[in-house]
């Protein structure tokens, strides 16, 4: 989970972005944040969004809605395990980190995962797959969910990230307001910042 | 689920997914109960031994197998890793691993996992590590399997290994 510091931190910007940007905001949706904020800024309606928020109370829960997050590989980390036989094979492990920002930059959580690989891509460039075990953290609760990537880049190589197209994620559940989560996450990358789009819903 | 929300996730899929698998439901109604089939003709098995040398718990079954439709036509292939709880004792102690499973169709992702209850050991890669049918959960899925949800009951006769998906992706 987060740090006081990193709770306190976002705690102190969400709020002040719920009084100025939307009833969305006051939620504390992360990607309420930034569809809603884009939305607002290319709407007619965005005027009385700015009057009607002004009264809105920041409220403490999040919401589990989709939403869209990003992460500047400035903020990552990423560590090879190699397991099992000595030097590259099935069963190493990358083991990463990212922050994640929400459209105007606050930290909302971090992403975590453990990539175990299926099989090394060739020198001929035939690909790899790897099976990622994923944890968005938030302040209020925790999304998992898993994917199968292909890769042509050497899990060893921990400065590159090692999907060429990184497939969607199955989301399999979550806390707290994530509780029951399923749908998924797509990723798009723009040389160094990653997209994450989470489409979740919670069955009710 | 919203179909706006489904036509939007199958949308994303496709533009990401790879074109080379053939999808598996060509009416665009995929995420019905449905069977497929892998023969073990087209099948690989890495053993990892992890933690103390020699078979124990933390070990991995790492692996991969193609799959058909049960008329035989190739639809995509599936992996999985299985992590060794406990090894099956001499004395007949059941072995136990938790197997954790993504199916790689053409028009999306399956996730499922399952505990593998099996008196195989684990590092013998040339046979299937379970002997009975057995079921899994199923985690979610992407694409046309977008917010999946369901079981898999997985049998085999011999090294073939049939799969019956029950799922469905309302939400």
């Amino acid at each position: 989970m987060l740090s006081s510091e990193q709770i306190g931190d976002a705690s102190q910007r969400y709020g002040a972005l719920s009084l100025t940007v939307s009833v969305d905001i006051e939620n504390h949706n992360p990607g309420g944040i930034r569809m809603t904020f884009r939305q607002a800024l290319c709407s007619a309606a965005f005027p009385i969004l700015i009057l009607s928020s002004a009264a809105a109370s920041a409220q403490s829960e999040a919401e589990c809605a989709p939403f869209t997050a990003f992460s500047n590989a400035s903020e990552r980390t990423v560590y090879y395990v190699d397991a099992g036989a000595d030097g590259p094979g099935p069963g190493d492990q990358r083991i990463g980190r990212r922050t994640l920002v929400d459209g105007d930059g606050n930290q909302i959580g971090y992403f975590r995962w453990v990539g175990t690989v299926l099989d090394v891509p060739g020198d001929d460039g035939q690909t790899g797959e790897t099976l990622f075990d994923e944890v968005l953290v938030f302040e209020h609760g925790l999304i998992m969910a898993q994917s199968l990537d292909t890769t042509t880049v050497p899990a060893q190589d921990t400065n590159q990230v090692t999907w060429a197209t990184v497939q969607p994620s199955v989301v399999f559940g979550g806390t707290g307001p994530y509780d029951g989560a399923v749908g998924t996450i797509s990723y798009s990358r723009d040389d160094l910042v990653l997209t994450l789009t989470v489409d979740i819903s919670c069955g009710d | 689920m919203n179909p706006h929300r489904k036509l939007l996730s199958g949308i994303a899929f496709g533009l990401s997914a790879s074109l080379s698998l053939p999808a598996f439901a060509q009416n665009g109604d995929a995420c019905q109960p449905f069977t497929v089939v892998s023969d073990g003709s087209d099948r690989t098995v890495d053993y990892i031994d992890n933690g103390a040398p020699g078979p124990s718990a933390g070990d991995q079954r790492i692996g991969y197998r193609s799959l058909a439709d049960q008329d035989g036509n190739p639809v995509g292939h599936y992996r999985w890793i299985g992590t060794v709880l406990n090894q099956p004792g001499d004395d007949g102690t059941v072995g136990e691993s938790v197997y954790e499973y993504i199916m790689a169709l053409g028009d999306g992702h399956i996730g499922y996992h399952r505990l593998v209850q099996t008196d195989s050991p684990a590092q013998d890669t040339s046979g299937v590590a379970w002997d009975t049918t057995q079921s899994a959960i199923v985690t979610g899925g992407t694409g046309a399997y977008a917010f999946a949800h369901g079981t898999v009951t997985i049998s085999r006769d011999d090294m073939v290994v049939t799969m019956e998906f029950d799922i469905a992706c309302d939400d």
